[in-house]
């Protein structure tokens, strides 16, 4: 056995002894790790066609020429000031191809012709190839050698252009460009990316310095700071004056010379004001954009500044503002209502709640939440039955109020007027509200369900349910024959048999859920199927099932048995709307609920 | 006040031991007050000075407070550079700050405060693993060099680097700055050139232009113990070492 180097570097072993052997390349091709490597050579067979008078080549393999040892090192063997046949060893075949060009040049001697290295007998010692110089049989022919000889090497046989050493980085080079052309440039890059994503967390770590005090500007609006009076910023000045600043103001490096303020406007005044101080603690954030600035600015007022829930409310808008600013410009990722959330420090739910509240109520009922005049949940609440106007397919022709037929029906109060957008409630008093609202809510199955679906459209379009009024609908459509006044009244009761109903009720109430949520948390069965006999009131037995993807509810009346497939979209809303209408729970058991989650 | 440099990189056999001995040799050749820290149990920057002694006080007796820092400094024989030496036993630092429940950050820090004064310049040759010692080392620097060679797991250890040093800026030393990415061992093949535009294209951490070159020359003069400046100042070696040296004082600002 002898080891084989490849020009690659790569060895191998085989059998026998020979100084060169040719290492098969089996299946040679595009695909083969070694394609395209200048020294995978093809292996010739030579014919003579008798038919074309002439050799034909046909390739039976593909080899790399290895040898058992290997030296990159290009030199001549020339046998200068004689007639001798001399050779050039090199595996460097540009090399090769200009010394072949040069003796086309020369007068008095000459050499194989073809690309080098592509005949067999041009094997040299070390794994290099040959290539012979044959010199004229005169002086001409010794006098050309030399000019070769002084043309391209030094005295010492090795090359003039390369120094040794260097030839073998250049040959290794080239295999590895010709063979790893499939190098992926895109894996770099994404591996990079990667590197960029977690560094990109440093851009907000803030450094401790001294600034000087002239160039720290409030640059960025500060809706916080209303309150400061200059009596407090005196008063905060002596208590700085002495116990020193105990915390560090944030602000954004601009520049060298400017800093603007994210949180400590109060203080800084202060200072201004009332301390000469030359120069101020500060965390220094380096350059962040405005957005993140103004957000940051947010967060901590948050942290310091205390505020309860309801007065968070007025920071909800520009918070949602500048998270979807953020979004568009890719600083920021992930939900909005979560951000919101985190900045405000307040529950996800809280967050929808504010969303819906700033979307449906008056600017004025939005202040008097925030003043505390109006709670959150019942500002929420008053959002429940409105609904945006295009989307109500029951709406009249001609009225331009999406309740415009509530608003004639006789049992509402007359005080309560409808707007577009929202509902003016204000003047109202607390009480007079809770009661309109029961009113509405009461009223408005009643005056919808006269005829077949309609009742459900009402459902449908609470604006939570969005896009599931259509599915409803389509459903409607494929089953004509639907008697929503019968089923009206058994699917709710089926509903109430196979739900825990203070569940539900709790559910919907503290979570606030979409449809898909509730869908999800707790209309569907936890394994699939979750059935069992309901007795509908006339003593009628039936049965209702909660499947993985539909709610049946069957009913056994005396000639016939009627079935119905409902959604749990369609269910979802029955049960929105028991508990508008109080239909879920009783009295007593709602008040439970209500005392456990003010105990909670 | 001295200028802190460490030298780290999560993989082993970059060149960082190298780098360090020989960066430090030849700002201390230009005149420099140069201390170099091996922080690495195995040792490799004291036994490239040929100062391996297990009875001779190390870098572990320092941070364990057995020995002031300046009772462990030993001089190289080189230009007047002056070094901490390790040994193996210093591998049981680890355990010995795993037990501290403060400051285990912070204790190569207290432990060399004083010799701040004495030095222009302190090296520190981080060890491959051993994170405690190595965050001890980032608490402690004012800047990192990233040597690494050009290939795929250069971006790999880069990304674990980062990780790391996220976290030290974050939690221990915010004033950490990386120098730069030192590309090491570098060659003239397609791969590692793909790799090395590459690097030096990123706009994540600098990237140093000197890129060291593959040169023998460099392990035999590990072999005679000599740096490079004086075993071969002649080899590419030493050239691309000194050119580096020249790049890292112009990030300084001190040329």
């Amino acid at each position: 056995m002898a080891k084989y180097y490849c020009k690659c570097g790569r060895t191998f072993q085989k059998s026998g002894d020979s100084g060169t052997t040719g290492y098969r390349l089996k299946e040679y091709g595009p695909q083969h790790e070694c394609h395209g490597c200048p020294y995978a050579l093809p292996v010739v067979d030579n014919c003579w066609d008798n038919k074309s008078n002439s050799w034909s080549e046909t390739v039976r393999a593909w080899e790399c020429r290895t040898s058992q040892r290997l030296n990159y090192d290009t030199y001549a063997d020339l046998s200068l000031g004689s007639k001798t046949v001399g050779s050039v060893y090199s595996l460097d075949f540009p090399f090769l191809q200009e010394i072949q060009s040069f003796i086309q040049q020369t007068d008095g001697i000459s050499t194989d012709r073809g690309k080098p290295g592509e005949r067999g007998v041009q094997y040299g010692t070390d794994g290099l190839y040959r290539l012979p110089i044959y010199p004229d049989q005169n002086k001409k022919g010794i006098s050309a050698k030399q000019a070769l000889f002084d043309r391209f090497f030094l005295s010492d046989c090795s090359r003039k252009d390369v120094s040794p050493g260097q030839e073998r980085e250049i040959i290794l080079e080239r295999i590895e460009g010709a063979t790893m052309g499939k190098i992926n440039i895109g894996n770099i890059s994404a591996g990079l990316n990667k590197v960029k994503g977690i560094t990109q967390s440093l851009k907000s770590v803030a450094k401790h310095e001294l600034i000087p005090t002239e160039y720290i500007k409030v640059g960025y609006d500060n809706p916080y700071a209303v309150n400061d009076t200059q009596q407090s910023r005196y008063e905060l000045a002596m208590s700085l004056q002495a116990n020193g600043l105990l915390n560090p103001l944030i602000v954004n490096k601009k520049s060298d010379t400017e800093y603007w303020l994210i949180s400590g406007e109060h203080r800084l005044s202060a200072i201004k004001e009332n301390l000469n101080w030359p120069t101020v603690s500060c965390m220094v954030y380096d350059n962040i954009s405005d957005n993140q600035a103004k957000l940051m600015l947010h967060a901590v007022n948050l942290d310091v500044r205390e505020y309860t829930t309801a007065q968070k409310l007025q920071f909800y808008q520009q918070t949602e503002q500048l998270l979807m600013q953020m979004k568009e410009s890719g600083e920021f990722t992930g939900a909005i209502q979560q951000g919101i959330a985190e900045t405000l420090k307040v529950s996800t739910r809280q967050a929808r709640k504010y969303k819906k509240i700033v979307e449906y109520l008056s600017p004025e009922d939005q202040q008097r939440v925030i003043d505390g005049e109006l709670s959150i949940d019942k500002a929420y609440q008053m959002t429940m039955p409105s609904a945006p106007p295009k989307e109500e397919p029951a709406m009249k022709t001609g009225s331009t109020s999406a309740f415009a037929p509530e608003a004639e029906d006789e049992s509402l109060s007359p005080s309560m007027k409808f707007e577009p957008s929202y509902i003016r409630m204000s003047e109202l008093s607390a009480d007079e509200l809770s009661d309109a609202i029961k009113q509405t809510d009461v009223s408005r199955p009643e005056s919808g369900s006269a005829s077949d679906f309609e009742s459900r459209t009402v459902i449908d379009h609470h604006p939570q349910n969005g896009g599931y009024g259509q599915e409803a609908d389509t459903e409607t459509g494929s089953t004509s024959d639907f008697d929503a006044a019968f089923w009206d009244e058994k699917v709710k009761f089926a509903i109430k048999k196979r739900y825990d109903c203070k569940k539900l009720f709790q559910y919907y109430k503290s979570q606030i859920p979409t449809v898909q949520e509730a869908i999800r948390d707790i209309l569907k069965p936890d394994y699939g199927l979750s059935s069992g006999t309901v007795i509908f009131p006339g003593d009628i037995a039936g049965f209702a099932s909660a499947r993985s993807t539909s709610f049946e509810v069957e009913y056994f009346a005396k000639d016939n048995t009627q079935r119905y497939t409902f959604t749990y979209s369609q269910v979802d809303a029955y049960i929105r709307q028991m508990i508008r209408t109080n239909e879920l729970l009783d009295r007593k058991s709602r008040k439970e609920i209500q005392q456990q989650g003010e105990l909670e | 006040m001295s200028i802190k440099i460490a030298i780290t990189y999560e993989k082993g056999g970059v060149a960082k031991t190298t780098t360090a001995v020989n960066v430090s040799a030849i700002l201390a050749e230009q005149g420099y007050r140069v201390l170099l820290i091996d922080l690495d149990p195995q040792s490799y920057a004291t036994s490239y000075y040929a100062l391996y002694d297990d009875s001779v006080p190390s870098i572990n007796d320092v941070m364990q407070g057995r020995v002031a820092a300046k009772d462990a400094v030993r001089d190289c024989g080189f230009f007047g550079l002056q070094m901490i030496p390790s040994n193996f036993a210093f591998k049981e630092i680890e355990t010995f700050l795993m037990a501290k429940t403060r400051g285990q950050d912070f204790f190569l820090k207290n432990a060399l405060a004083d010799m701040e004064e004495d030095f222009d310049f302190i090296f520190m040759d981080c060890p491959p693993s051993g994170e405690r010692i190595k965050t001890n080392a980032l608490a402690f620097a004012d800047y990192v060099i990233l040597p690494t060679i050009p290939d795929d797991y250069a971006v790999q250890g880069l990304l674990c680097m980062s990780t790391f040093i996220v976290d030290i800026v974050k939690y221990v030393n915010p004033s950490l700055a990386v120098l730069g990415v030192l590309i090491t061992i570098d060659e003239r093949t397609a791969n590692k050139i793909a790799y090395k535009t590459a690097l030096q294209s990123q706009d994540i951490f600098p990237c140093f232009t000197t890129s060291i070159r593959k040169n023998t020359k460099l392990s035999e003069a590990i072999n005679a113990h000599q740096p490079i400046n004086v075993y071969e100042p002649k080899s590419n070696g030493c050239q691309d070492y000194k050119a580096l040296t020249e790049e890292i004082l112009a990030k300084l600002q001190l040329r």
